[in-house]
């Protein structure tokens, strides 16, 4: 008899563990697993307290919705290409921080309201003072290949740009003293200032044509429900997603306006290959 | 005056030092003979002994025995047992499965009795068939990282492997160059190339003379330096290097703006191409990057020196040492993504009254290029396909004449820009035939508007992307398999298309040109009229190009199959239609006539 109660706890406990009325399903982040500050699956990141400013914004965005939440890890180097093998093709739900623009894979993308305001940012030792385009003249500026920046730099003959391929190696040519300006985008160049080079620069926000955008949050077009319900709890989360910023030292404060004479001249483009495949 | 230096000057007065280049500034031909980045001096004794076991299997007429069938790159087979007489009873000898679909390009090579062939995906595996039964030899699997299709830009394909020395070389998405047995499929060495996570892959066959195993990378778009790359046939070993972008030390380095040749792209991604007698490489170039040529450049066409060679060009290229000979550019300060990578098919034509050794080029341009190979000098440059872009080629300069509103750039958008970035041709081979004396070009008709377009994303990075929606170019069709006569410069025969970006081409002495399309159909036509002779529908779109041997006495025309994914992603509407067309497949189809 005792043996047959224990054995029927034992198969109830079973089925409690896969019922989803008492346990609501996880609710699957998309990130990339090497992506600071966005994004990091590493060990040191955890231990740090530093999973991401994206993970950190989905795990209030989850927790809002009473839901636990998975991560589920994958590459984004073609961002567009990723989504597609993962979010659209139902291996995770969300995914935090996308340009908030119907044109990035809309419409098999749909997106929340926009999160956060992101940019591009200038950083240098306190002294510097850039408050135009012109004040670059004259100066060894970082930037990233086929950014907005590295456009708008090549319209002035005066500023010599250095250029590199991601924001970390910017910061460090401007430790280095090899760049007297950083160019670079804002969120990694904040970061990196502060976990890197331990706020030896200052990181003032870019204005400015391409220069900034709204963030979202990114679901597949099936998932039109979900997305009414996190756009439901996102205006509780802003002091939340505020102090995450502010933790991942996303550049704040008055923004400088930097814009080419012809505005039209800060266009720039990058060919579609793979990164921005159109289906 | 950007002639001056093109076909003069002795190679040791130019190597002097910096500014001797003088007169090849403001060149869109040139010539001068200089070390880029030479690593080490090739040993007298090791460079003059040829790969004997390639010179047997390139001398023999049944075989097939490099990508393009041979160093001229001309996909003409000397075959006559299937033929214009009985290529209608062609019969399938038998058929293999790939294990691996989407964007298998490979063109087989056959070495005696041997079939080797590889897939996409890496290439996921390497074949050695017996050419005669498909019966398998040896599978040879590389350990391909998983996340390889996250850097290759175009897709995961291979477009073969190459045979010298008792080995098989293989080119690999991972940034990697292998050499394997081929008796046995075992690993001998493997060599890094080039570090794929910066979005370069391998994804076409090397070049193997005498004792060096020659390749380059593709990635041109993601900030690439382009570089040509030759190995130890026996060891895997570097022994040069030559960079396609010259740095601060080389000449033309001028023909960039400030720091940008850094990541200034001219890879080169397809095939080459060897001339014995002058013991020359020739290797196309991409496109220079990035795409906004202000950066690079002008941004406006009115570029002066700024020409960002030696992209978007042909390079001849010292077997030996890697020194480049010379170039010719096609497109200078890029803007539309015309790479220059297009395969040099070498043969002598008559033209002016005397015989001329030459490369013919069917460029992404548009312009269908014959350029004396000995010297650099363009003997002719006429459009192959729709072009709007430029009226004309100068020939003594090399220099397009553009046209007005039709160069993109920065806060200058274009509408109805022919070609399209895909190009008049793209990768899928051309073939010459000595006997018909035409070229048979795949060619593609497709235009497009140039805008910059939204936001799109790198990494958390927000930047903005290109958008140039294709259109049918005029005429209503979108490909175009071109019987062209490079001496006259004329069309002799064509068969249209509804879909652009068909497979590669055979054509044989036989009488006989193969090709297949992206609805599956293979195709052999009369090489002299191009009257279909025969087709059969193989199951998936075909972008490969046909190989024909011989095997204990009897004809065999090969071809492998499994169409595109990444490449119709470009094409909005069009590539829809591409990809609806057929199923995804993986592969080979071995025909005879009995």
């Amino acid at each position: 008899m005792l043996r047959a109660l224990l054995a029927g706890l034992a198969a109830g406990a079973v089925l409690i563990g896969a019922a989803p009325a008492d346990q609501p399903a996880p609710l699957r982040l998309c990130a990339d697993p090497s992506n600071l500050p966005f994004s990091s699956s590493s060990e040191a990141a955890a231990k740090a307290g530093t999973p991401g400013l994206y993970v950190e914004i989905g795990q209030a965005v989850a927790s809002a919705l009473g839901r636990p939440m998975e991560t589920v890890w994958s590459l984004s180097y073609f961002e567009k290409r990723n989504l597609r093998a993962t979010m659209l093709a139902g291996r995770c739900d969300f995914t935090v921080g996308l340009p908030a623009v119907d044109d990035f894979m809309g419409p098999n993308v749909i997106f929340s309201r926009p999160i956060l305001s992101v940019g591009y940012a200038i950083a240098a030792a306190r002294d510097v003072r850039i408050s135009a385009l012109g004040d670059l003249d004259g100066k060894r500026v970082a930037v990233q290949f086929a950014t907005p920046p590295q456009s708008l730099v090549a319209t002035r003959d005066a500023v010599t740009a250095a250029t590199v391929m991601d924001p970390e190696e910017g910061m460090q040519l401007l430790a280095q003293g090899r760049v007297d300006v950083a160019f670079l985008w804002g969120p990694s160049a904040g970061y990196d200032n502060r976990a890197l080079l331990h706020d030896a620069f200052q990181v003032t926000p870019v204005d400015g044509q391409w220069m900034r955008y709204d963030a979202a949050i990114g679901f597949a077009r099936k998932d039109k429900a979900l997305r009414d319900q996190v756009n439901a709890v996102l205006p509780g989360l802003a002091p939340r997603i505020a102090e995450l910023a502010a933790k991942y030292a996303l550049p704040t404060g008055p923004a400088v306006t930097l814009a080419a004479q012809t505005p039209a001249l800060a266009a720039t483009a990058e060919p579609a290959h793979g990164g921005d495949e159109r289906r | 005056m950007a002639i001056l230096g093109a076909n003069r000057g002795d190679c040791d007065v130019e190597t002097s030092g910096k500014g001797v280049n003088v007169g090849t500034r403001n060149a869109w031909l040139g010539r001068t003979c200089f070390a880029l980045g030479l690593l080490a001096a090739v040993g007298a004794g090791a460079a003059a002994r040829a790969d004997e076991a390639l010179d047997k299997a390139a001398a023999d007429p049944n075989g097939w025995a490099m990508a393009g069938h041979g160093y001229d790159n001309s996909r003409f087979s000397p075959l006559t047992q299937i033929n214009t007489q009985n290529v209608g009873h062609l019969r399938l000898a038998y058929s293999f499965q790939l294990a691996s679909l989407r964007s298998n390009e490979s063109s087989p090579i056959v070495i005696g009795d041997t079939m080797y062939v590889s897939t996409s995906w890496g290439p996921k595996f390497v074949y050695a068939l017996n050419a005669a039964t498909g019966e398998r030899k040896w599978t040879y699997e590389p350990d391909i990282p998983d996340d390889v299709l996250q850097y290759a830009c175009c897709d995961v394909d291979s477009r073969g492997v190459t045979y010298a020395d008792g080995k098989i070389f293989v080119g690999r998405l991972d940034g990697k160059l292998a050499a394997v047995d081929a008796a046995t499929g075992k690993e001998l060495w493997v060599a890094d190339v080039v570090d794929y996570k910066q979005g370069s892959v391998i994804t076409s066959p090397p070049l193997v003379v005498k004792n060096l195993v020659i390749t380059g990378f593709g990635g041109g778009e993601y900030g690439a330096r382009g570089s040509l790359q030759a190995y130890d046939i026996k060891t895997g070993k570097l022994v040069w290097r030559t960079w396609t972008v010259p740095g601060p030390e080389e000449p033309n380095n001028d023909t960039w703006k400030g720091d940008s040749w850094q990541h200034g792209g001219g890879v080169p991604w397809l095939v080459g191409s060897y001339d014995p007698k002058t013991n020359t490489v020739f290797w196309g170039t991409s496109n220079p990057a990035p795409w906004n040529s202000a950066v690079r450049s002008t941004g406006n066409g009115d570029y002066g020196k700024l020409t960002n060679l030696y992209t978007s060009s042909t390079i001849a290229f010292d077997a030996d040492t890697g020194k480049i000979k010379w170039w010719v550019q096609s497109t200078p300060e890029d803007a539309w993504d015309y790479d220059g990578v297009n395969e040099l098919v070498l043969a002598d034509l008559p033209v002016g009254g005397a015989t001329t050794p030459v490369y013919m080029k069917a460029d992404r341009n548009g312009f269908f290029y014959v350029v004396n190979r000995d010297t650099g000098k363009i003997v002719s440059a006429e459009k192959y396909v729709p072009t709007t872009w430029a009226t004309h080629i100068d020939i003594a300069t090399g220099k397009p004449a553009e046209v007005a509103d039709q160069r993109p750039g920065p806060g200058h958008p274009v509408k109805g820009v022919c070609p399209n970035l895909i190009g008049g041709k793209n990768w899928q081979p051309m073939a010459y035939n000595p006997q018909t004396r035409l070229v048979y070009i795949p060619s593609n008709n497709v235009c497009m508007d140039w805008s910059v377009s939204d936001v799109t994303y790198h990494r958390g990075v927000f930047y903005l992307g290109g958008e140039f929606p294709p259109h049918p170019g005029p005429g209503g069709y979108l490909g175009q398999l071109v019987a062209w006569d490079p001496i006259t410069n004329k069309q002799v025969w064509g068969v249209k298309s509804d879909l652009p970006f068909n497979g590669g081409v055979l054509t044989t002495a036989g009488g006989l040109t193969f090709w297949g399309d992206l609805h599956g159909f293979f195709h052999a036509y009369d090489a002299k009229t191009g009257a279909e002779l025969w087709k059969m529908q193989l199951g998936s779109g075909i972008g490969a190009g046909p190989i024909s041997y011989s095997v204990g006495g009897k004809q065999y025309v090969a071809v492998v199959v499994g169409r595109t994914v990444s490449l119709p992603a470009f094409l909005g509407d069009i590539g829809k239609a591409m990809v609806a067309a057929t199923p995804e497949g993986g592969a080979l189809f071995v025909f005879t006539a009995d």
